[in-house]
Formats: C-alpha cells, sequence, structure tokens
C-alpha cells in the first residue's frame, strides 16, 4: 500500500502533474486516447465482422486487425502505467479502477479465444456460434470499460 | 442485429449499474448559476494537472456569511489554461489569505467550482476565459 | 462569439441540459464510444486505400461502414449537446474550431470519394494495387480523424486563451 502511496507522492509525479507543458500530462492523456480509439477501434470491427456484418471479409485476414489492437494496447500499457503513478494510492483503493481493468483483460481474452478459433485455423468451423456470443460480450465489456474509465476521471480526490 | 443491440443494452447497462454506487461523490456538479463570494485562508495549494484544486479554511467571524463558513474544496481548470489566464505556481500557497468567487455544490457538501479570485490590488484572476455576464449577472 | 455563447447559455435548454447532473459525464462516455467505432471502421476502410489489406475487395471493406457513420452520428449528437451545455467553452476556442475543420475536411474527402472514386475503387481487383487517388483519399481521411481526436482531447488543455 505504502508503495503506491510513495509513487503517488513521487517527485516524478510532482513534476509530471505540475508541468505547464503540453508534452506532459496533456500528450500523455492524449496518446491513451489514441491507444484507446485503435484498440477497442480494431476490436469493435473484429467483432463485428464475426457478428456477420461484411460477410465477404475474410475471416483469416482480420488478423492484421489484431496487429493494430496491439499496437493500441502498448501505448495504453505504457500511458496507462504513467498516470497510474501518479494516482497509484487513489487508484489502488477504487473500485471502478479494477472494473475497468478487469473488463479489458476479459475483452482481450475473448479476443484471443476468437482468435484461436476462427482466425488461426481458417475453414468451416462449429465455433462460430460460440464465437458469436463472444464477441457480443467483449463488446459489452469495451463499452464498460470506456464508461469505467470516464467514472474515474470524475472520482478523482 | 437484434441481439447485437441486447448486448449493447446489457453492456451499457452494467456501466450504467456502477454510476449510483460512486455518484454521490463523484458527480461534481456545481450549481453554476450561483456566484458565491468566499473569503479565508488557504490550507492546501495543488498546482497540477488535470486541475488545479486548494483548500480554503474560512471560520465564522464579524461580516461572515455564515454559508460560506467551513472547509472547502476549491476546483480550478488544468495548469495549462490557468496559466494563460495569468494564473502561476506561485499565485497562492498555504497560509495566504484568499478571497473567490465560485459555483458551490449542489448537494450542499463543501466544493466550490473557481469563477475567479481576487487579488490583493484586486485585479482578478480568472480559471478560463469565462467572463461575468454585462448588467450585474444572476 | 462571446455574446452568442452567453445567449445559448441562458436558455432554457442549455440550463435545463446542463442541470442534469449525469448528462455531461454519460455524453462524455458515448463521445468515446462513437470515436471508436468511428475509427475503427473508417479507419479500416482507409487503411485499405492506402494499400494494406491487400486482397480483400473493398466492398467488403465498405460493408463495416455504416457502423462507421452510426459512431459518426452519435459524436455529432453528444457534441451539439455539449455545445449547448457549455458554449463558451468551444466557441471561443481556436482548437475547438481546429476540431470542427478537421471534420470538415474529413467529410468533404468522404464525400468526394463517394461521388467521384467509388464506382471506380469498387470495380478493381482485390489484388490491384491502390492508384494514388486512393491512397491520397485514404490517408487524408485517416489523419483528419486522429486530428480531430487530438484537437478534442486537448480542449481542456490547449483549448483556450491563447
Amino acid at each position: 500500500m505504502w508503495f503506491f502511496q510513495r509513487l503517488q507522492d513521487s517527485e516524478f509525479t510532482n513534476w509530471f502533474l505540475g508541468s505547464d507543458s503540453i508534452w506532459t500530462y496533456p500528450t500523455v492523456l492524449t496518446l491513451h486516447t489514441v491507444g484507446m480509439a485503435m484498440l477497442v477501434g480494431a476490436s469493435i470491427v473484429v467483432h463485428l465482422r464475426v457478428l456477420q456484418v461484411a460477410p465477404g471479409f475474410p475471416l483469416d485476414r482480420l488478423s492484421g486487425l489484431y496487429r493494430i489492437a496491439w499496437v493500441g494496447f502498448l501505448i495504453n500499457l505504457i500511458s496507462g502505467v504513467v498516470l497510474f503513478i501518479t494516482e497509484a494510492a487513489d487508484r489502488v483503493a477504487d473500485p471502478v479502477f479494477y472494473v475497468k481493468l478487469g473488463s479489458i483483460g476479459v475483452a482481450l481474452w475473448l479476443g484471443v479465444l476468437i482468435k484461436r478459433w476462427l482466425i488461426d485455423r481458417p475453414g468451416p468451423t462449429t465455433k462460430l456460434r460460440a464465437a458469436q456470443f463472444l464477441s457480443l460480450t467483449a463488446i459489452g465489456l469495451w463499452i464498460v470499460a470506456i464508461v469505467a474509465g470516464r467514472l474515474m476521471a470524475y472520482l478523482k480526490k | 442485429m437484434k441481439r447485437i443491440l441486447i448486448m449493447l443494452g446489457l453492456g451499457v447497462t452494467i456501466a450504467a449499474a456502477i454510476v449510483p454506487v460512486s455518484a454521490h461523490h463523484s458527480f461534481a456538479m456545481f450549481d453554476m448559476d450561483k456566484d458565491v463570494a468566499y473569503s479565508g485562508v488557504v490550507t492546501e495549494w495543488k498546482w497540477q494537472n488535470p486541475h488545479v484544486h486548494f483548500t480554503v479554511l474560512i471560520k465564522p467571524g464579524a461580516g461572515v456569511d455564515g454559508q460560506t463558513v467551513g472547509t472547502w474544496d476549491v476546483e480550478g481548470g488544468s495548469i495549462n489554461i490557468m496559466t494563460r489566464q495569468g494564473w502561476t505556481r506561485a499565485s497562492y500557497k498555504a497560509g495566504d489569505p484568499v478571497k473567490l468567487v465560485g459555483h458551490p455544490m449542489k448537494d450542499g457538501s463543501k466544493g466550490i467550482s473557481l469563477f475567479y479570485a481576487i487579488r490583493p490590488d484586486g485585479t482578478r484572476l480568472y480559471h478560463d476565459i469565462a467572463r461575468p455576464k454585462e448588467g450585474g449577472g444572476k | 462569439m462571446a455574446g452568442f455563447s452567453s445567449w445559448l447559455e441562458s436558455t432554457a435548454i442549455s440550463k435545463a441540459l446542463f442541470g442534469m447532473s449525469w448528462l455531461w459525464p454519460a455524453c462524455e462516455s458515448l463521445h468515446f464510444i462513437g470515436l471508436c467505432v468511428l475509427i475503427g471502421g473508417a479507419g479500416l476502410l482507409d487503411l485499405r486505400l492506402m494499400g494494406l489489406f491487400r486482397g480483400i475487395a473493398i466492398r467488403d471493406v465498405k460493408a463495416f461502414m455504416p457502423w462507421a457513420i452510426g459512431g459518426f452520428v452519435v459524436n455529432l449528437i453528444t457534441g451539439v449537446l455539449f455545445l449547448i451545455m457549455q458554449p463558451h467553452s468551444y466557441l471561443s476556442s481556436g482548437v475547438w474550431w481546429s476540431k470542427v475543420a478537421f471534420i470538415g475536411v474529413a467529410g468533404l474527402n468522404a464525400m468526394f470519394f463517394e461521388t467521384r472514386l467509388s464506382k471506380s475503387a469498387l470495380a478493381l481487383s482485390p489484388d490491384a494495387a491502390m492508384p494514388a487517388a486512393l491512397k491520397t483519399v485514404g490517408a487524408l481521411s485517416l489523419f483528419s480523424w486522429f486530428a480531430v481526436l487530438y484537437c478534442g482531447r486537448m480542449l481542456p488543455y490547449l483549448g483556450t486563451g491563447n
């Protein structure tokens, strides 16, 4: 616990949050939005395809979207860690933070399952129906993650 | 299509369920129609992004509006925007007297959305570009 | 502008909307969800026009566009609501007007594609190399939407006073 408090009270936090430069807090926050657009945007397109939107789009070519999602995830992992450090103790005690991370984790995992079932092994599959259920759930989870993320901004101390 | 909508609805419902749990603390909604003047002492000064915050202690006394007595959390804008309005890290510090006008929280809890501070020389430091309405305001 | 903002803020509708504490955060969430669907769907088409995802017929990529447009509509509606609730934050902001300009560029670019290039684009073989015109349209669109995102996200920091 005290580790998180030390992060939140650190020199880095003071410098980062107290900086009047556009390249510190505002840029990291904007990068987090860019990462979200890539990660969630690409993921939603994958799930729409699984749900039979654009049925002519080959399932196995969805792997390209996973690459975009992965880059978005990395951008958000890094920017997210930076933002987390500045509020570490408050976040660790915030249930909404866990809802956000939990939904992201499960949504990513569902995406991996869908990739294994439908994309990495092209050809007829009996798993389409099950994958569609996962896609619906994943879309719901991305929505929860975004709402939770917004809520966190209102729960700042 | 129907199932997509059902699931989206479910997702939004789950999300919405989180809201009441946190609403009592979170949605810092201020009564933007009320401009209230406060005069006290800064007890904590946080010059930081995304919002500048400072705490003001107002003690009861002669000439003090009873409704303003207490310890208030004053919320400003981002460092970047406030700097352009003339604020600096050194504008205030703990122990400084402060006069300000702001909008209190609707639910009566001691939070204020900063409109402007009044410097000792009478000049105003606005939190953003908004200015009082002409003709006496509210 | 300041006069118009003041007038708009004094209207019953502005006060009623902004008076609903939950509406602003709800619009923000919807605005973020909308941008993800918009950038996901339109971004994929843009990348295809730029030559990526070769071998997939443009028709099969365009089929995601109704959803992207849906995302845009959600953002247009929530955007107008923000404007009605807090006009002075936007109408006096150069960054906000830049955002509107980039939306205009993206929109005009999309209309140009739809009316002048779409037919020939759809007739291309899925394995064909993309002509320069399509690459340009795709790149301009992708750039514009991210510029819109940048301007929007920077508003509380870059937005006013400059």
